[in-house]
């Protein structure tokens, strides 16, 4: 067995929503908790960087209020960096024309479709396959080349 | 070796082999008796001739004729078969008498002595005693007879045996050559051209007999095998049409790719609806994420699975297997649809080779699902709604757009005066942000949506020094107005889903009770009314109007806690007295400034969670909200159990600011004060209890913090003390303190 296979199932994360709908987090919430995920979600952006610690992943809308988008980013990282932990900041918008500028708006990722529950389980489920297979990819390797 | 030469050529040697050796033997045996019977008739022949001589040779030789002898003798030359002869005289070692060449003869007693046939076969002596009648010998005579016309004609029937033998051997060979064809090998060759009919493919081959020798049964048994093989075949097309079949009716699409991501197979129909045409050769990220941008994640993590998926050993698969991904969304054949996905490898020496897709459409079962999912929604909006119009009645709708439009018009008019100030912008603020938040809890989504527009515009106007002028207050304007329209529609749709019409706007909801006991005053009464009874009526009157406290405080609870959420702190809202009458006219007032007194004790009185553990409270603070009744008013108390009012930094600050005033009281219901050093979500606009206090003065109300009510004990707060202020709400508006 290659460490760190096969615990792909039990290991769900925690995440984070940022939106100024509450309706949106409310759906968002209740999907990803019915998926197995820890969820925290937050319609305001002042302190949202607070509940980074712990979480694996944040999901956050562009379009806020009185606030953008990439300013919070910009805040989260400042916070992540401050207390040593990291979280994966991803953009969550159904604007392609945005989605496709997601690195230059200091995001590490995308989700598309923005509204559409079933595909956003799909894809946090994505986002944390890769998280996992990017860890266990060198140990494969490894195990290989032995 | 294995002897390459056909049956046939087999069968035809070993027949001429045996004909041969047959023949030969047949030959032989002719040709011997045929010399043998030569033989026999030429010594019968010879016996008689030479008896004749010797008869005739008595007389002479016992007279010592030697000349008649010879004359005999010479008579013999007559018989051209005989070669030569000769005779003796008894005792005598020459001949008396001889003919031929005498010399070449036996001498008497040897010729006796030996068989007439001489060993070369060429000649056949004979020799005779010649005797006395008395039987005493004379002498003796041997005749040389030449065989040669025997030899002759023994060569001519040799031939003639020969060619006898010949034809007969050759006459039997092609019978039994012809009937070994007929009978074994033409039915064999039959056999074996069959056998490699069936091998080329042909089903149900079959090769006719007759016979029931063994080359029957072979081809019987041939024609079991064959029809069994076809049978077999049938069963076989018939399992393989099925499972075609299956294929092609199943709902799954089955694609086979290999290392290089290429699809090398894709043996079912499905695969084609589902893929579009063509689908070997084409890679399976394209089939799967064709319009996902190389960036996504689901992509992503796809193209990461593919590059390990193939390097693990067989018996890692299990592990590879929950990694990869579960469902996709392809729009391969121009509709969309969801797949439900599953990998199986295909192993070969324990290394994954191939990997076979498994892909079912599941689409049609989302659709249902997102429209149940939908209803549901729907429907717990619905109820939502219905139990919040329920709790509060009809009349707090009403209130709501009432209050919404009175204060949307009044920002209008702010608007129409020229180009808001810095503080008209914050209370414009203020009120379009209350407005959304209500317009929210009435599900006016599309209200709620315009607010939040004008909040943006409002922000950016209040943050942008630069005089932009015309443009952003038209903006503002157009922007107002839309949701003062907005505000009329709902109005209309109230009206129009009320089933007493427009008159839904004017309803009120009243006690049985009151209404009872005022019938009994008017009715009781006898002549002119007392001014006690008129008191009476008056009071009575404005209970019958007044609204009942919870209808107030409807929208509060779900509310505060949303609030408190949104800066980090954690607030339960506890309300007591909801059946307390307030008075018509100042319902609206109070439902339009409680708001404000609880975010305000949110925002300055309820401390953060960690600072409340340190002070020995629970994470979460109280905000109570008590409306008890006397008979001279009636009073609202709004009370937290945070920290309590900072009188000294509500004094620093008013200086700092030039507010005048002595009592902490007054400085806090002073216009632009706020000890909120950064502007939040909540507080720091310094309006809200200025704001409060003059609306409820307006409507003959004041409100005060207070101290000896902040000390009283509440059962929810354990006894925590923070601030309270007091609203009171005189019955009637000439009883109250005018400040105005």
């Amino acid at each position: 067995m290659i460490d760190g296979m096969g615990q792909g199932s039990e290991r769900q994360g925690r995440i984070l929503v940022v939106d100024d709908s509450e309706l949106m987090l409310e759906q968002a919430a209740a999907a990803l908790r019915s998926a197995g995920y820890d969820v925290v979600t937050t319609s305001k952006t002042v302190g949202a960087s607070r509940h980074l610690a712990g979480s694996d992943l944040a999901i956050i809308d562009f379009h806020m209020p009185g606030f953008d988008g990439a300013d919070l980013v910009q805040s989260m990282r400042e916070a992540m960096r401050q207390a040593n932990k990291h979280c994966l900041l991803y953009l969550y918008t159904s604007d392609e024309a945005v989605a496709g500028n997601f690195r230059k708006l200091g995001f590490d990722g995308c989700l598309l479709n923005k509204g559409d529950m079933r595909d956003l389980v799909a894809q946090v489920g994505a986002v944390f396959r890769l998280l996992h297979m990017r860890g266990i990819a060198g140990r494969v390797r490894k195990a290989l080349e032995k | 070796m294995k002897l390459q030469a056909s049956l046939g050529s087999k069968l035809t040697a070993a027949t001429l082999l045996v004909l041969a050796v047959v023949s030969s033997f047949v030959f032989y045996g002719l040709t011997a008796r045929a010399r043998d019977e030569l033989l026999a008739s030429k010594s019968k022949a010879a016996t008689l001739v030479v008896d004749l001589f010797v008869a005739s040779a008595v007389a002479p030789l016992d007279f010592g004729d030697d000349k008649d002898v010879q004359d005999a003798l010479e008579n013999l030359r007559i018989d051209r078969d005989i070669v030569s002869a000769a005779v003796w005289r008894e005792g005598a070692s020459a001949p008396t008498a001889a003919i031929g060449s005498s010399a070449e003869l036996p001498d008497a007693a040897a010729a006796l002595a030996r068989a007439p046939v001489r060993a070369d076969g060429e000649a056949l002596d004979l020799a005779r005693r010649i005797e006395r009648p008395d039987g005493s010998a004379l002498g003796v005579a041997v005749v040389r007879f030449s065989l040669a016309p025997e030899r002759a004609q023994l060569r001519t029937q040799r031939e003639r045996i020969l060619g006898g033998t010949a034809a007969t051997a050759a006459l039997i060979a092609a019978l039994i050559l012809g009937f070994a064809r007929f009978q074994i090998v033409a039915p064999l060759e039959r056999l074996v051209a069959a056998a490699r009919r069936v091998q080329g493919g042909e089903a149900g081959v079959r090769v006719e007999t007759s016979s029931g020798d063994e080359v029957g049964r072979l081809a019987d048994a041939f024609n079991t095998m064959s029809e069994a093989i076809r049978e077999r075949e049938q069963r076989l097309a018939s399992a393989m049409s099925r499972l075609r079949e299956l294929f092609d009716n199943m709902r799954q699409a089955i694609v086979v790719f290999g290392r290089d991501g290429l699809v090398e197979e894709a043996p079912s129909a499905q695969a084609t609806v589902i893929f579009g045409a063509s689908v070997a050769g084409r890679s399976i990220r394209e089939l799967l994420y064709a319009d996902v941008p190389e960036w996504s994640p689901a992509r992503q993590a796809f193209e990461q699975w593919l590059d390990c998926a193939f390097d693990v050993p067989a018996s890692e698969w299990a592990a590879v297997a929950e990694l990869a991904p579960a469902e996709a969304r392809c729009r391969g054949a121009g509709e969309e649809r969801w797949l439900e996905l599953q990998f199986t490898p295909v192993v070969t020496e324990g290394r994954v080779e191939r990997i076979m897709m498994l892909g079912t459409d599941v689409t049609e079962q989302r659709r249902l699902e997102q429209a149940a999912q939908t209803l549901e929604q729907q429907h717990a909006r619905q109820m939502g709604l219905m139990r919040r119009l329920l709790a509060g009645g009809g009349q707090v709708f009403v209130s709501f757009l009432d209050g919404a439009q009175a204060r949307l018009s009044s920002a209008v008019a702010r608007c129409a005066e020229g180009t808001p100030s810095g503080d008209a912008l914050v209370q414009m603020l203020e009120i379009v942000h209350t407005i959304r938040g209500e317009a929210r809890t009435f599900e006016l989504e599309e209200l709620a949506a315009e607010c939040q527009g004008l909040e943006r515009s409002l922000r950016d106007a209040r943050e942008d020094d630069s005089d932009a002028g015309e443009g952003r207050l038209g903006d503002l304007a157009a922007r107002l107005g839309r949701a003062l329209s907005l505000v009329s529609a709902a109005r209309d749709r109230f009206v129009e889903a009320s089933p007493i019409g427009a008159a839904v706007l004017d309803q009120m909801t009243v006690r049985r009770s009151d209404v009872r006991a005022m019938g009994q005053l008017l009715f009781s009464s006898n002549g002119a009314p007392s001014s006690a009874l008129v008191e009476e009526l008056r009071r009575r009157l404005l209970a019958l109007e007044a609204r009942p406290f919870g209808e107030c405080v409807t929208a509060l609870e779900a509310a505060a806690s949303r609030w408190a959420d949104a800066i980090g702190k954690k607030v339960a809202l506890a309300v007591t007295g909801r059946a307390a009458r307030v008075p018509a006219r100042v319902a609206p007032v109070l439902t339009a400034v409680l708001p404000h007194l609880v975010r305000n004790a949110i925002a300055h009185g309820i401390e953060p969670p960690s600072r409340r553990r340190g002070a020995g409270k629970p994470d979460a603070g109280t905000v109570s909200i008590t409306a008890t009744e006397d008979p001279e008013q009636l009073t609202v108390v709004v009370r937290d159990d945070g920290a309590g009012v900072d009188a000294e930094a509500v004094t620093a600050r008013a200086r700092e600011l030039g507010i005048d005033g002595d009592a902490t009281d007054d400085l806090l219901f002073a216009a632009g004060l706020s000890t909120a050093r950064q502007l939040g979500e909540l507080a720091g606009h310094g309006v809200g209890l200025s704001a409060v206090r003059s609306a409820l003065r307006e409507a003959g109300c004041d409100v005060r913090l207070s101290s000896s009510a902040a000390a009283e004990r509440s059962a929810a707060m354990e006894g925590h003390v923070g601030a309270a202020f007091v609203i009171s709400v005189p019955w009637t508006v000439d009883r109250a303190r005018r400040h105005d």
